[in-house]
């Protein structure tokens, strides 16, 4: 993450191309951060706006050099934590599973891979918050510890063991659904053999 | 910077870097002494190390996706000028924690999640406001706030028995009766034959029997009107037929003297034009002049009226 200090300087004179120039650069991969977090596009959307009006507001409290992207990803990922929080709170008090899961995520791309996204989605929502966090900041936005430790605001190698705990949380959550999906696609490649055997 | 390399001791003989560092090695993270690391693992060729690396390669290829759906993550509906438009509008407003603590949202989209939380509750609580708001409306217009002629209040009514009596068309001061009568300008006591006015026109009978009659002139026949009475008590009346002539008339029974209104005002409610007509009425047959308090008038009207 670059420091981009003449920027930050615009930004806190509420120069209002250098805002523009900064929501053209940020907002899409903020929001889609977001959505990958907290796995519903609609909310991600108004978590994403609510980050920036924030940036909007407190710019100017920041003084000296700031590491913006890595602040603006702090905030976001603090509505996105938040919001999951709220979220498992009211799941915990209505006794829902989370297994819910935003289907928008899985429409695009290759679809050999669409059940595998799913899975992985679901794995993460079963985590704590913070280490789903922590490995889509790695995993999905391809952030170094260095960078991550700046929007978390910890050490890097206090990053170094959270990643790797949440990637042991993850293999182990993730192994328990593996099963179902390889039967899922055993039982589709048998009728295919099937078929082909008629 | 990963920070500072650990070892775990292994049968006393070998040692192993923690798997934090296996994994950060992995992913091509910074490691102190990373060479060192390297010649642990590709040199010794550690077997405990290397199967925890495969099976750590093998979960990051799984988490790798999270990478490839980034690339297919796109939200057409966001645009640099609604963002930045709705950053300084909401900044200006309210905080962004406090909408997002309560649910709500800067962009005027529907939200699932927010709606079918609060849809119920709202429902509810709207049809509750809307009953007590027909209860009130209802107590208004269709009877005295506190009921009964025993109470000494005005009671109202529309039959000609009880308090309507005929429709004298000409503003004639009945003996007894002192009222001041406005149209819309509300200066001096004018009456003319285009402007909307309402008089009393209770006959000596009505007096003796204490019926205020109140007779509306000019309205437009296609309209209904309301009147407005305020005194000790306000009371409320719509619904009131307009004939063809443009009149209509209205009665209460004055049951206690300290309940007589002191000034009536009157409307044309359905009408796009609104008509407006005000009464001041200072005393009524045998009752004592009441006791008049500055009432503000209802739109339309203004505080000078009353004089």
């Amino acid at each position: 993450m670059v420091t981009d200090v003449q920027g930050v300087e615009r930004l806190r004179e509420r120069d209002a191309q250098a805002f523009r120039s900064l929501i053209d650069r940020l907002q899409q991969p903020i929001t889609g951060y977001l959505h990958r977090l907290v796995g519903d596009r609609e909310v991600a959307l108004d978590l994403a706006q609510d980050t920036f009006v924030q940036v909007y507001k407190e710019i100017n409290k920041t003084s000296g050099e700031l590491a913006l992207d890595a602040w603006i990803y702090r905030i976001a990922t603090n509505y996105g934590l938040r919001y999951l929080n709220r979220k498992r709170l009211r799941q915990f008090v209505q006794l829902e599973s989370r297994e819910n899961f935003d289907e928008s995520l899985a429409v695009a791309g290759p679809e050999d891979q669409t059940e595998t996204r799913i899975l992985i989605e679901q794995a993460l929502g079963i985590m704590k918050p913070k280490d789903a966090a922590v490995l889509q900041l790695h995993y999905g936005n391809g952030f170094t510890y260095e960078e991550i430790g700046q929007i978390m605001e910890i050490s890097s190698e206090a990053v170094r063991k959270r990643v790797a705990r949440s990637v042991e949380k993850f293999r182990k959550v993730y192994g328990k659904k593996i099963p179902s999906l390889r039967v899922q696609k055993y039982e589709n490649s048998n009728n295919v053999t099937q078929k082909g055997l008629k | 910077m990963a920070g500072n390399t650990r070892w775990t001791s292994y049968n006393d003989v070998n040692e192993h870097p923690e798997d934090s560092i296996l994994l950060a090695y992995l992913r091509k993270q910074e490691v102190k002494k990373r060479l060192s690391v390297s010649q642990h693992i590709n040199l010794e060729k550690c077997p405990r190390c290397l199967h925890k690396l495969d099976e750590l390669e093998q979960v990051s290829a799984s988490l790798d996706v999270l990478g490839k759906i980034r690339s297919y993550q796109h939200y057409p509906e966001l645009s640099v000028a609604d963002t930045y438009e709705r950053m300084q509008r909401a900044a200006s407003h309210r905080t962004p924690t406090k909408a997002s603590l309560n649910g709500a949202n800067q962009r005027q989209r529907p939200r699932k999640s927010v709606v079918r939380l609060i849809s119920l509750p709202a429902a509810f609580g709207l049809a509750i406001l809307f009953t007590v708001a027909m209860l009130v409306f209802a107590n208004f217009s269709g009877q005295s706030l506190i009921p009964g002629p025993l109470q000494g209040v005005i009671r109202p009514s529309l039959s000609n028995s009880t308090g309507v009596v005929a429709h004298s068309s000409t503003p004639t001061p009945d003996p007894g009766l002192t009222a001041t009568m406005n149209a819309e300008a509300g200066t001096t006591p004018v009456l003319t034959a285009t402007k909307a006015y309402i008089k009393v026109c209770s006959t000596p009978v009505d007096i003796v029997q204490r019926r205020l009659v109140i007779c509306g002139h000019n309205f437009d026949p296609a309209h209904e009107a309301a009147l407005l009475a305020f005194g000790k008590k306000s009371i409320w009346q719509s619904n009131l037929p307009v004939d063809q002539h443009g009149t209509f008339q209205f009665g209460w029974n004055i049951v206690n003297c300290s309940n007589l209104p002191t000034i009536i005002y009157s409307y044309e409610a359905t009408s796009s034009k609104p008509i407006n007509a005000k009464l001041q009425i200072t005393s009524f047959g045998s009752c004592p002049e009441p006791t008049t308090t500055p009432i503000a008038g209802p739109p339309g009207f203004s505080p000078n009226d009353n004089k």
